[in-house]
């Protein structure tokens, strides 16, 4: 009882209302089962939803020439600034670009500035926190007062300080960020790691002699994972979004298609004549994150062992 | 006016996000003023919520009284507005819970809590209820009660704190005080303590006492009348004395036969009732008991048995009561329970008669544990003597047992025992041989023979891994075998503990706790140990599944011919199990003795003071040996011998000098100057 109320607090509504669907109907209770099955089918939906959003996106980076209807780099000076239409779905920019087309061949960038620069910062960051965590002594000290160092300085500084340094690009871009986002992953999975470390089952497991780095992946790891993949889908938008600034401050990704931050960025100076510009980029960057974190949630249910169990 | 608590076909639903449960179903009783009342059940009775409802708390816990009426003098309380509940709670009815650490907001001093509990009840000068305070606190016994008021709950001790949350139920003046097991966070001589006074505030007050506990012994020593409860259900009810002695449910008899006396013969096997509580979501149909009675006969399962007249005062809802309880007075019951296990007399070698002869496994010499505290900027640095100069040795085949209160230090000689700590001084020789300091190959070696079975079944398994897996972790760390092999193994072993061979693919969370416990008895047994270490292995469990774990623990000793430490609380268990006992104080052994001779001749003081306040024994009430007040922090030990501060007969010497062990009886030492 303990258990499932503590993880359905954390988990948020989906979970619940999925698991009081997939629960066997209780004596007594017609009335809220009916509903519940109800809800039970929309969560479900949800997530399929999701799934959609995402492959279509995946697609759009992979093959944008086949859904674009037109180049994003074609100006037709004739529809200059117009609203979403049947010819421009969602209208078109300063140059006569269509929207569309542009948000279609942005996705590659963006997705590889937040995906890449996710995955380097939770890698670096995990392993850091992990280390700081399960060793502890003189080297937590060390790591966590340098943490505490980049984490003084704001991230978009941070990033614009490196992305300086190391000049324009894809791959400096990535680092930039993913750099300005180590101390936040490192703090998280240290805390995550000390909290799992003082469990019963970490000494039971010393107390029959296994090696203390057998401990820290099969126990120490598997059981401290699940904030930092949360933290990380959450993490996507912001990579994003700080990708977006970079571009903007002539930092980015220096070429004519512009990823979807520049993209908003660019179109932000239009907001009152033209919502469209930077309306649109925006809501492709909250449709790819809340899909991704929709598909994260029933992803982590799925590898639980306590919902998976349970009849 | 004056009828006291009237509860009638009280029936609670739960709201959980699974759908409603119903967690209590038409259960009735009434307590008189000046009565007490017990409510005895297991974890899951429903005997908390019940209490919970009478002062309509179950509204916060998304509970909601489905059916039947409660009524205090008359009143009915069931359907009261919200803001006449609330006068209700604290001056009519009290309540005092399970924790006062949890119980108290540390934030705020006891005087001042307990001030705001009477100025919601009544407009009065602050000075004036501050005094009335200080008077209450000093009724319920609490020293230097002015100074109390004044501090926080962190400063006070957990009797202290009972005390003082006893004096807070008591401000408004209760009809009626509910007590949802006041004792069991304590220790036994401190239960003792606000056991008695509870029943002194009962007479001089005339309040009722609606006492909750899962401990019979408590039951016997408090109750007028009990009710038994089971799975949401009242099974029986009766006055204290008929219903123990006479029990006609199936449940209570099994609850009575699996309750620890000092009865019952040392390694005897335990009368146990198979399986375990069964869970709100999966109730059984008809009676709820049938899946574990031994009575069970098809209109069991079919119909539900109604609370019927059984004599003056006594009702049973059981189809089969005549039968039951002409069973267990003929002291058949346990041949009808258990068919199929013969009753195992098979003597344990009581004490080390051959002690001398045979080899001393394991040997601690003069061990020390302290833990440095404090220290930091301008903090004076302090030690925690946990342990302090303890030598024992226990020999190959014999079971020892470590009992104290807590903060005695069994635990940390335990791990000290196994080097799972390294200690601060001493030595520990298992074969003769030193064993190695931690983490060293040598030490992991030693791992395979030495094995540990722990408290907290819930928190020592890890929840991603499968129960196959967690039991083989052992062999993987020290065997070469093949997965396949290893998957056979765990086959044995789950077998070998009662459980089914095909449950390897399960998680932990779909077990209960005793099947847990077995799941960490089959992890202990797997490579084959020599020596076993069970802390606490069945505190944390309900009567009825203490008892089964403890035929299990028995039974592997005898067929694996394990050498053991069974450290535990309760008293009974150890002496049932263990061939010597060692009593602990503040981290020093105070008598070690073959376990029968120190139940029956006590020599330390301490000893005799702990046996007196297990509740419902013999000597319990009427015993002037009891232990003043509570263990003091082992920061500052006392001077001298340690229990000083608590004996009732101590003297200047036992100030001064530490007394050193003495020879009281063959094989029956004890470090007192003045052995009984």
């Amino acid at each position: 009882m303990k258990h499932s109320a503590a993880a359905a607090k954390t988990s948020g509504r989906l979970r619940r209302i999925r698991k009081a669907g997939l629960d066997k109907a209780p004596y007594g209770a017609q009335h809220r089962t009916s509903g519940t099955r109800l809800r039970f089918g929309s969560a479900d939906v949800l997530t399929g939803v999701a799934g959609i959003a995402v492959s279509f996106l995946v697609l759009c980076a992979l093959i944008p020439g086949w859904i674009a209807p037109y180049s994003p780099t074609e100006m037709n000076t004739a529809a200059i600034l117009q609203a979403p239409s049947v010819l421009h779905l969602l209208g078109t920019d300063y140059f006569g670009r269509d929207v569309f087309s542009l948000i279609v061949y942005g996705t590659r960038d963006s997705l590889l500035i937040g995906i890449c620069s996710v995955l380097v910062g939770v890698l670096i960051g995990g392993t850091l926190g992990s280390l700081a965590g399960y060793v502890g002594g003189k080297l937590d000290t060390v790591l966590m007062r340098l943490m505490d160092v980049l984490l003084t300085v704001p991230g978009i500084l941070l990033a614009l300080t490196i992305a300086a340094a190391l000049g324009p690009g894809l791959r400096n871009i990535v680092l930039a960020i993913a750099i300005s986002s180590v101390p936040g992953y490192a703090r998280v999975m240290r805390g995550q790691i000390m909290a799992i470390r003082r469990r019963g089952y970490i000494f039971a497991s010393r107390a029959i002699g296994a090696r203390p780095s057998s401990i820290l992946i099969r126990h120490v790891l598997p059981n401290s994972a699940a904030p930092l993949l949360v933290m990380a889908t959450l993490g996507l938008g912001s990579s994003i979004l700080a990708g977006a600034g970079l571009s903007f401050l002539g930092l980015g990704v220096l070429k004519e298609i512009p990823d979807w931050g520049a993209l908003l960025s660019q179109g932000r100076g239009y907001l009152t004549v033209a919502w469209w510009i930077c309306t649109f980029p925006g809501l492709a960057i909250t449709l790819f994150v809340l899909s991704v974190n929709l598909i994260g949630d029933r992803w982590r249910d799925a590898v639980d062992p306590k919902r998976k169990g349970k009849v | 006016m004056k009828t006291g608590l009237e509860v009638k076909e009280l029936t609670i639903d739960v709201h959980t996000p699974r759908g409603t449960l119903t967690a209590v179903s038409e259960i009735s009783f009434d307590i008189a003023p000046g009565e007490t009342l017990c409510l005895v059940g297991e974890s899951g009775s429903g005997k908390t919520i019940a209490s919970k409802a009478i002062m309509r708390l179950t509204d916060y816990e998304n509970g909601r009284i489905a059916g039947g009426h409660i009524r205090l003098g008359g009143q009915s309380i069931e359907s009261l507005p919200d803001h006449l509940v609330r006068d209700l709670r604290g001056r009519r009815i009290a309540m005092i819970f399970q924790e006062p650490m949890a119980a108290f907001d540390p934030v705020f001093t006891i005087g001042s809590q307990i001030v705001e509990t009477m100025r919601a009840h009544r407009r009065e000068k602050k000075s004036v209820l501050q005094q009335e305070g200080v008077e209450l606190l000093r009724r319920v016994g609490i020293p230097e009660p002015e100074l109390r008021m004044k501090q926080y709950p962190g400063e006070l001790s957990g009797g202290m704190l009972q005390r003082a949350m006893i004096a807070m139920a008591l401000s408004g003046g209760p009809e009626l005080l509910i007590a949802d097991e006041p004792t069991t966070a304590l220790d036994v001589t401190v239960q003792a303590q606000i056991l008695e006074l509870l029943d002194e505030l009962k007479e001089s007050l005339g309040m009722s006492i609606l006492l909750i506990t899962h401990d019979l012994g408590v039951a016997a020593q408090m109750a007028d009348r009990i009710v038994v409860l089971y799975a949401g259900r009242v099974a029986e009810q009766g006055p204290a004395a008929e219903v123990l002695t006479a029990p006609r449910h199936p449940y209570t008899i099994g609850l009575l036969n699996s309750a620890l006396t000092q009865d019952i013969r040392r390694g005897e096997r335990l009368r146990a009732i198979e399986g375990s509580p069964p869970g709100l979501a999966d109730m059984p149909g008809g009676c709820r008991f049938h899946p574990r009675c031994a009575y069970a006969s098809p209109r069991c399962r079919e119909s539900v048995p109604p609370l019927s007249d059984q004599g003056p005062g006594r009702l049973a809802a059981c189809w089969h009561a005549d039968e039951a309880a002409a069973g267990a007075a003929a002291a058949s019951f346990a041949a009808a329970v258990q068919p199929e296990v013969p009753q195992l007399q098979a003597e344990l070698p009581d004490t080390g008669t051959n002690r001398e002869s045979s080899s001393i496994l394991l040997e601690a010499q003069n061990l020390k544990k302290h833990y440095p505290i404090g220290g930091g900027w301008g903090h004076q640095k302090r030690v925690i003597h946990a342990v302090d100069g303890v030598s024992l040795s226990i020999a190959e085949g014999e079971t020892f047992g470590l009992v104290g209160e807590s903060g005695s230090g069994k635990s940390t000689l335990g791990r000290l025992l196994l080097q799972l700590e390294s200690q601060t001084e001493g030595r520990v020789l298992y074969k003769g041989e030193e064993l190695s300091p931690q983490g060293s190959r040598r030490w992991r070696e030693t791992r395979r023979d030495l094995q540990i079975i722990h408290q907290d079944p819930y928190g020592t398994v890890d929840p991603r891994w499968n129960i196959g897996e967690i039991i083989a972790e052992p062999l993987g760390v020290h065997t070469k075998l093949t997965a396949a092999e290893r998957r056979g193994r765990v086959g044995e072993l789950l077998e070998q503990v009662g459980l089914q061979s095909s449950w390897q693919d399960r998680y932990p969370h779909e077990f209960s706790g005793g099947q847990r416990q077995r799941i960490g008895i089959a992890r202990a047994i797997a490579v084959n140990p020599r020596f076993i270490l069970a802390d606490e292995a069945v505190s944390a469990l309900d009567v009825s599944v203490q008892a089964q774990i403890v035929n299990l623990l028995q039974d592997l000793q005898r067929q694996l011919g394990l050498t053991s430490l069974f450290i535990a609380h309760g008293l009974q268990v150890v002496r049932h199990i263990s061939n010597r006992i060692g009593v602990m104080y503040l981290g020093k052994l105070v008598e070690v003795a073959p376990s029968e001779e120190l139940f029956r001749h006590p020599a330390h003081p301490y000893t005799r003071a702990l046996l007196s306040s297990i509740p419902g024994s013999p000597q319990a009430g009427n015993e002037t040996f009891t232990a003043k007040g509570e263990i003091p922090s082992p920061i500052n030990p006392p001077a001298g011998c340690r229990f000083h501060t608590r004996c009732p007969i101590a003297t200047d010497l036992c100030r001064q000098a530490e007394p050193a062990f003495v020879s009281v009886g063959s094989e029956h030492t004890a470090a007192c100057h003045y052995p009984l």
